[in-house]
């Protein structure tokens, strides 16, 4: 072969996703990108994109606005997914507001240690805006402090991206064989990944919404991250792999947390750091690359009744009286703001 | 609160890192209920640990709500724009390590990957040329850089040079006011409860016994209280880092203070200059099985800038940290903690570190084991990140002038360094643990310093055409010198904002 030839194979929702990425960079002269996806069925339903698609769609160059007319994406401010104790509600923004560089949830904590029973998600402006199941135009929350994703009609958004994968130079073949330097195997849904020898595995369990999306972005910016001379890339291989297990790593202990029948006797110690700290004293250490956020934590660590037995000593630093004070203030204005949004 | 919440913390040892630890406890923690007393003798003496800082510090002194202009007024300091570095890649080569970051990523790609593929093309422009903080330290400028600067000026990213007894001195002032109470004495037991292990008491000269339920060991090298009481063992690193010894010495200014600390290898270790308002603080790390105290102390004073103003102070240390920074209800902050040599300016940023997580991890009651594991974890990543960043120095050398610079040269190094030099040496690729502290600015700054830079570019760089990225490059290049051209000079700036109003009241070596 005189030129370099990426394939790029699997599902039809990971390989326009994962092909669009790389060829926004893998492109030009000695570079070639075959993308040849599986036919989705025809049944698909939804996508979800977790908040990072900001970031990817505007590299690709594809605006929300785009997404909304092409994709019919809405924006999504919490996911649903099961978990031990029956449903439990992601949200993709903190929980309140953090005061004096200490989290919110410290001083709700602190409310119910003494005696008030408040309860949390009161005090979650995505959780109460995606209770009351209205839809905000981009424009209202554009001007609102939230984190969001998209839900978008799965065909649709397979189709917009392969049309931006294609129109930055990649090709689309049904029959690509296995002719190439590098193949990507785009299998999320089963559960081996890693980068070995010309053999670029792209997968994980597919069961808490928008982790397959968010899979597949991070696999491809960690390819460009590290892409050389595809056929003399031993360390790139080496440490691709490396940052695949870690982040498989960070998915294992989320869905274990969430779906173990007993979190509290995993094995792997860090999730048992995660649940030993929050409950001695309400703080979620952070790994290296995580892929889920605090507020998805937390929602998570409380939904399976694991709870902190104190405070930080820091939400000792306002009186009560102020605290009270701030909190129902907090509670009203979350309330007015989602009276209003839905009427918006 | 349930339980039995920690009311009373009683800090062992002034110096920096004590208080540093007292003035952030006290501004923080007061209003919690949370009372801080510190113990020092002024009949023992402080190392005054670092007159080098990294960017960091800044933020340390905005949360206690420090104005910058005045502590730098108080401390003489002058402003730190990054490192260089003599003699370390091969003797005669120099290079320096910019706080700020190099150029602009083009098209969500990292600049360096551009500036190498433009090597490649055959222009031999180093990457200092595309750095303001490089530009500007060559060019004894300065400007604090505000939100309203813009984005070039934005990049600028600084640290300070000061004297660490005066820092000490200020903060003591700034922790008193905020409630912390001080007591003048000479620690000569610690009381340890005979069931639970934990420390109870310290036990004072003149019969004085000082309770507590969180003690916070800042006695230094000693580790009187981690070490020694609470039995933390201390986990060596010598094999990796061999210096073990310093000399230190203070000299009179020669000019105005440059806006960068200076580090010149010498033929077991390496010499530091670092400029203050009022003089130039100097040192030599050195290995002593490779070099005598006697001989350390001619290189160290046949090469100071002006005369030398102190008696040269001769230190031993031993690079490494304690297996156990939290033990009990004993948290060893500063030399007590551990020590890595100061090439990177990192021992007031260890001692920040320390307290951060601490306040972060404050314990509710005296046993606190998971806050206590969580803490030992994360201050184990902080020493071990430091540490791999510090060996590359050592190991990314030429030279073999000398049989202390053969064995760093061909020492084995840690797995983790060594995955990362791989990649920083195939392509300039570089991933960032969350809590490293050195980012690929740094990690790149040394690696093409000392000749162990990428030997190719990722292939994504070939996005651009040749002419374009000539265009750019040029276009950046321009728009720093125009930009150095408008910064005031280094001693202009700190004339006009920040100059030191008296002299030193202790002028103590580094």
């Amino acid at each position: 072969m005189s030129s370099e030839r990426i394939l790029v194979r699997g599902s039809a929702l990971p390989v326009a996703l994962v092909g669009a990425i790389l060829a926004r960079r893998w492109s030009g002269k000695g570079k070639e990108l075959v993308l040849a996806p599986e036919r989705e069925g025809a049944n698909a339903s939804t996508v979800i994109a977790r908040p990072d698609h900001k970031n990817v769609h505007a590299e690709l160059g594809l605006a929300i606005e785009s997404l909304a007319q092409g994709a019919e994406a809405v924006p999504v401010l919490a996911v649903a997914t099961t978990c031990g104790t029956g449903q439990v509600s992601l949200p993709f923004s903190p929980y309140g507001m953090a005061r004096g560089g200490t989290d919110f949830h410290h001083f709700w904590r602190r409310a119910i240690a003494s005696g008030e029973q408040p309860d949390l998600a009161e005090f979650s402006l995505a959780l109460r805006l995606d209770r009351a199941g209205g839809r905000l135009p981009l424009s209202t929350l554009a001007q609102l402090p939230l984190e969001f994703g998209l839900r978008m009609d799965r065909l649709r958004y397979i189709e917009v991206l392969s049309k931006r994968a294609t129109s930055l130079g990649a090709f689309i073949a049904d029959d690509a064989g296995t002719d190439a330097d590098l193949i990507v195997d785009c299998r999320v849904g089963s559960n081996r990944s890693g980068w070995i020898e010309d053999r670029l595995l792209i997968a994980d369990e597919n069961d808490i919404p928008g982790l397959e999306w968010q899979i597949c972005v991070n696999a491809a910016r960690r390819f460009l991250g590290l892409a050389a001379k595809l056929s003399d890339s031993e360390t790139e291989r080496r440490e691709y792999s490396r940052l695949a297990r870690a982040e498989s790593a960070r998915i294992r202990d989320f869905r274990a947390l969430l779906r173990d029948p007993e979190p509290r006797e995993t094995e792997h110690a860090s999730l048992s750091r995660k649940i030993d700290l929050f409950e001695a004293c309400g703080r979620i250490p952070s790994e290296d690359f995580e892929v889920f956020g605090q507020p998805e934590w937390l929602a998570a660590l409380l939904a399976r009744g694991i709870w902190p037995k104190r405070y930080d000593r820091l939400a000792d630093s306002i009186p009560d009286k102020q605290l009270r004070s701030w909190l129902s203030s907090m509670q009203r204005q979350i309330g007015e703001i989602t009276d209003r949004s839905l009427r918006a | 609160m349930k339980g039995n919440p920690i009311q009373r913390v009683i800090i062992a040892g002034g110096g920096t890192a004590g208080w540093m630890t007292a003035a952030a406890l006290a501004k923080l923690m007061g209003n919690a209920g949370v009372s801080v007393t510190l113990i020092e003798s002024e009949a023992i003496g402080t190392v005054g640990v670092g007159e080098a800082t990294i960017p960091p510090i800044a933020k340390f002194n905005a949360q206690l709500g420090i104005d910058e202009h005045e502590f730098v007024r108080e401390t003489q300091a002058t402003f730190k724009l990054g490192i260089e570095f003599n003699d370390w890649g091969g003797l005669g080569e120099s290079y320096f390590h910019p706080f700020g970051r190099y150029g602009f990523d083009l098209e969500g790609l990292d600049f360096h990957q551009y500036w190498l593929r433009l090597r490649e093309l055959g222009d031999a422009r180093e990457l200092g040329e595309y750095s303001l903080n490089t530009l500007a330290a060559y060019a004894g400028k300065f400007l604090k850089p505000e939100p309203d600067h813009g984005q070039v000026i934005g990049q600028m990213g600084y640290a300070f040079h000061f004297d660490a007894s005066l820092y000490a001195a200020f903060l003591r002032r700034f922790a008193e006011s905020k409630g912390a109470t001080r007591i003048e004495g000479k620690i000569e037991r610690v009381e340890r409860n005979p069931e639970s292990g934990l420390i109870a008491a310290l036990a004072l000269d003149e019969g004085r016994r000082i309770e507590g339920d969180l003690f916070i060991d800042c006695t230094g090298f000693r580790g009187l209280l981690i070490g020694q009481a609470m039995g933390s063992d201390y986990r060596d690193w010598s094999h990796w880092l061999p210096c073990n010894r310093a000399v230190a010495v203070a000299c009179g200014k020669n000019g105005d203070p440059l806006p960068f600390t200076r580090s010149t290898a010498r033929e077991a270790g390496w010499q530091w200059r670092i400029p203050l308002q009022h003089r130039t603080g100097n040192g030599h790390v050195y290995c002593d099985a490779h070099l005598s105290a006697e001989r350390a102390e001619e290189i160290l004073l046949a090469n100071l800038d002006g005369e030398a103003i102190s008696s040269p102070n001769h230190l031993r240390f031993q690079t490494g940290h304690r297996e156990q920074f939290w033990a009990g209800n004993c948290v060893a902050i500063g030399l007590s903690s551990g020590f890595l040599e100061p090439l990177e300016s990192t021992s007031i940023h260890l001692i920040q570190m320390g307290i951060a997580k601490l306040v972060a991890l404050f314990p509710g009651s005296i046993e606190a084991p998971f806050e206590r594991a969580e803490y030992n974890r994360l201050m184990t990543d902080d020493f071990t990140h430091v540490r791999d960043f510090l060996i590359l120095h050592y190991k990314a050398t030429k030279r073999d002038d000398a049989p202390f610079w053969d064995y760093v040269r061909e020492m084995s190094i840690p797995e983790s360094l060594k995955q990362k030099m791989d990649l920083l040496r195939s392509r300039g690729r570089f991933f960032k643990y969350d809590a490293e502290l050195f980012d690929l600015t740094s990690w790149l700054a040394v690696a093409e310093g000392q000749g162990w830079g990428p030997e190719g570019y990722s292939p994504v760089a070939n996005g651009l055409s040749a002419s374009n990225l000539s265009q750019s490059l040029a276009n950046m290049r321009a728009v720093y010198a125009k930009t150095i051209d408008a910064m005031p000079t280094h001693q202009a700036y700190i004339d006009r904002f920040c100059k030191a109003a008296r002299p030193a009241r202790r002028a103590d070596a580094a």
